[in-house]
């Protein structure tokens, strides 16, 4: 059965060669025959992987311990869905998941995109030299079907890392790569559009669609990864600026770059070469996360094992960076742009800045991320660049830019008078400065920067809300429809527009809750014996004691508190530590009483006396359910703008 | 059953020796705004790549002890710093200690990136704003209301024409 999963790789590595091979050939001799048989070799080559994947699934769902990688990452008493999706845990089967989401994607972009079929053969000429990068990987040096030496099948294995046992398991790395695959298809019609000559806008609105489903999923894998970080961990937070968590925040900051620039060479034709650069940045940046996950240059919890792959993945980044580099620069007399911005203050010119923000926070991360191989390779001394760097830099370019959100819509496209900016600025900054004001003296601590912070987010809030009001006034007058009525048709037959606001919306919850965790979480740390209690802002923890319970072959130890919130009684919370017979380290699981207010968030730290005494880790964590609701609400703005029909045509071209 | 009382309780004794041992001895009793505001500031040294206060190993308990030591002894922060690198090295510092020239480049240089980006735009800006005589560009153009009544138009000339 693994010779079944090897073959299958090593048989998709050949069909690959060919079908590049015959997409080249078909290009140059125009032979619609060997363009067909090129396609069916994009069919094969998911056919091929999706049987490697399904055996390696069989061998992890069935225990079978003599395959390596079986043995390595899973355990008999492993629930199903974490032997599952241990498909991921480690390195070789990642790369197997790269390699399937890359033949899904290729054979979606072969068979089910319409009306581009002559850009086919060259965007599918880089997609599956793409794959073949991984699938040569996979065969030749990180072969997730090795058996263990000596033909032994041990009767049991070593175990999944507790911290991967969490349903985050499930979806965060799957979404993140998603993300990370997805961008392959925007930027492969970039290159095609680069070799073919056809720099215009059509690669553009070809691709947006697969653009903003690759954001999406990497959206998704981010807040996925920092609700699992959240709630595993154990220290109350959701985002410790690790260098892979970076390396998936930095494509979705150019991501997001891209998005929106790319409206402005819709309209005005204009940017050309700007948002060329953009999506190979992008692109590269995704190859950038995998190769520090496996490099070992970085010290990273998210670190696979130095397994020699990252040599590979530099020499493949430095490859895809100097190929694209060279039909950029070949082409860019192509590129040049036709219009000019009539004005200094108009929506354009707010994009520009919209992306030097979103870039500059990108390239922040980047300088942060790579700071101490710099400094070994200079002073040869290593430092650390982590949470204290990232937050100090990070917090005003990411507060500015989402200023420049709430800005960005109340300003028309080509020219704007201060008269009207100022009219449309007038409520939304008026409301935000008496919110803030407000805010600085209810909340506790009178944190000036987080006073600050909230007034820029709400300000943005009220942007988007008077931008529906605006559009519902307008509608409302013109035809006389009541106003429910007005919004539903408002937003239907806008969806590009009210969508991008309902993604917005949901970007300011999931900021709102980040100042609210980062500038007023209130934390104790507090040893308390059997019956004494834990006081915190207007929480009362009363520890009843220290309990065990089986669980399968594990051992939980769990404490039991009883929880009273200004003297009435909410609860009870048990936050546990989970002792596996096959891992050496406990894993904490701590206990959450969450409202829309704040979390109340506990993590049993340690005990002695046979239990009679504890410590605790008790944090409020203000806002923090808005993340998540942030996150539904940013999903269904990206389907509602996705949605096809008349509602989601674009916005007019100027000439 | 026996069996597996049996090793419950050994798994009990087991896990108090493990978790108690790094936590036996008296915490002193410090500034715990102070320490937290110390503790947010290192990393955790035995490799796991961790920042100290998400960590709860026993490397990073045996650090917290340190540091509590440390600030009962009358050490300020500054003080504490200095005697976590003079161990441990820069690396122990969950950010690049500006007392370094060098490691000042690492705070500075993405906001000159910022600034120079800027001011590349606003150059940009400078060179492509077009100073158009044609009354077309004189007029602002609301999207909203355009929008609207673009959509209104359509649906009128749709249903009479």
């Amino acid at each position: 059965m693994a010779q079944i999963g090897y073959f299958s790789l090593l048989l998709a590595i050949a069909v690959s060669i060919y079908t590049i091979a015959a997409y080249i050939i078909a290009i140059k001799t125009d032979n619609c025959r060997l363009r067909a048989s090129a396609n069916g070799g994009v069919a094969a080559i998911l056919l091929l992987t999706t049987i490697a994947s399904v055996v390696l699934f069989y061998f992890l769902a069935t225990s079978d311990f003599s395959i390596k990688y079986v043995y390595d990452y899973t355990s008999k008493n492993l629930p199903i869905l974490y032997k599952l999706s241990a498909f991921w845990a480690g390195n070789a089967g990642s790369l197997l998941l790269w390699a399937w989401l890359l033949a899904i994607y290729t054979a979606v972009v072969t068979f089910l995109t319409r009306g581009q079929e002559e850009n086919i053969p060259y965007v599918n000429t880089i997609l599956v030299l793409n794959n073949l990068f991984f699938l040569i990987l996979l065969v030749f040096i990180a072969n997730p079907f090795t058996k263990i030496p000596g033909g032994m099948s041990p009767v049991e294995g070593k175990g999944l890392n507790p911290m991967l046992q969490n349903p985050g398991m499930i979806f965060h790395p799957v979404t993140l790569y998603l993300g990370y695959v997805g961008f392959a298809v925007p930027y492969a019609y970039a290159i095609a559009a680069l070799i073919t000559k056809k720099v215009g806008d059509t690669w553009i609105k070809v691709t947006r669609r697969w653009t903003v489903i690759a954001w999406l999923f990497l959206s998704l894998g981010n807040l996925y990864g920092a609700q699992w970080a959240y709630v595993e961990l154990g220290w109350g937070g959701f985002w410790a600026w690790d260098p892979v968590e970076n390396a998936s925040f930095m494509p979705w900051l150019t991501g997001t770059a891209f998005l929106h620039s790319v409206m402005i060479q819709e309209r005005k034709d204009m940017l050309k070469i700007w948002n060329m650069a953009l999506i190979i940045i992008t692109y590269i940046l995704t190859l950038f996360g995998t190769f520090l996950v496996r490099s070992g240059v970085l010290q990273s919890v998210h670190s696979f094992n130095n397994s020699g792959l990252g040599t590979w993945f530099l020499f493949f980044m430095c490859l895809a960076l100097a190929v694209s580099l060279y039909f950029l620069t070949s082409r860019i007399n192509l590129l040049k742009q036709a219009r000019q911005f009539e004005s200094y203050i108009s929506k354009e010119s707010s994009f520009l800045i919209n992306n030097l923000l979103l870039v500059g926070s990108a390239f922040a991360i980047l300088w942060g991320t790579v700071f101490p191989l710099i400094s070994e390779a200079i002073r040869g001394v290593r430092v650390t660049v982590s949470v204290p760097y990232f937050n100090k830099v990070n917090a005003p370019i990411l507060l500015a830019m989402i200023f420049v959100m709430g800005v960005c819509p109340l300003i028309a496209w080509r020219r704007s008078s201060l008269k009207n900016l100022l009219n449309n600025f007038m409520w939304p900054l008026l409301l935000a400065v008496i919110s803030g004001v407000a805010l600085y003296f209810y909340l506790p601590g009178q944190e000036l920067y987080g006073a600050l912070a909230y007034a820029i987010n709400i300000f943005v809030l009220f942007t988007i809300f008077q931008e529906f009001y605006r559009g519902m006034r307008v509608r409302h007058r013109a035809t006389g429809e009541a106003y429910p009525l007005v919004l539903i048709r408002l937003m239907v037959r806008n969806r590009r527009r009210y969508g991008g606001y309902i993604i917005h919306l949901g970007i300011i919850l999931i900021a709102l809750a980040v100042v609210g965790t980062g500038a007023y979480k209130q934390e104790v740390t507090q040893q308390v014996s059997v019956g004494e209690k834990i006081v915190i802002d207007d929480y009362t923890l009363t520890f009843n004691g220290l309990r065990q319970r089986l669980e399968g072959e594990n051992t939980v130890v769990y404490a039991d508190i009883s929880v009273d919130k200004g003297g009435t009684n909410i609860g009870a919370l048990t936050p546990e530590n989970v002792f596996y017979k096959t891992w050496d380290q406990p894993s904490s699981e701590v206990a959450i009483h969450g409202t829309l207010a704040e979390d109340l968030y506990v993590a049993l730290a340690s005990w002695k006396d046979k239990g009679r005494t504890a410590t605790f880790k008790v944090h409020i964590n203000p806002l923090m359910s808005w993340m998540w609701i942030g996150g539904y609400i940013l999903v269904l703005g990206t389907i509602f703008a996705l949605w096809p029909g008349r509602g989601s045509r674009l916005g007019p071209k100027y000439k | 059953m026996k069996r597996k009382v049996m090793r419950s309780a050994l798994v009990l004794i087991l896990i108090n020796l493990v978790v108690v041992l790094p936590v036996s001895a008296a915490e002193p009793v410090v500034n715990e705004e102070l320490f937290k505001e110390i503790e947010a500031n290192l990393m955790c040294t035995d490799g796991c790549g961790m920042y100290l206060q998400a960590c709860d190993n026993a490397t990073a308990q045996q650090m917290r002890q340190e540091i509590r030591e440390k600030l009962a002894e009358g050490m300020t922060p500054e003080q504490i710093y200095a005697y976590m690198i003079n161990i441990y090295g820069e690396e122990v510092m969950a950010a690049p200690p500006p007392s370094v020239p060098f490691n000042i480049s690492a705070w500075v240089t993405p906001f000159l990136a910022i600034l120079g980006g800027g001011l590349m735009i606003y150059l940009a800006l400078d060179k492509w704003v077009f100073n158009n005589e044609t009354s077309e560009s004189q007029i602002e153009v609301d999207d909203v209301d355009l929008a609207e009544y673009e959509d209104i138009i359509d649906e009128e000339i749709k249903r009479y024409y």
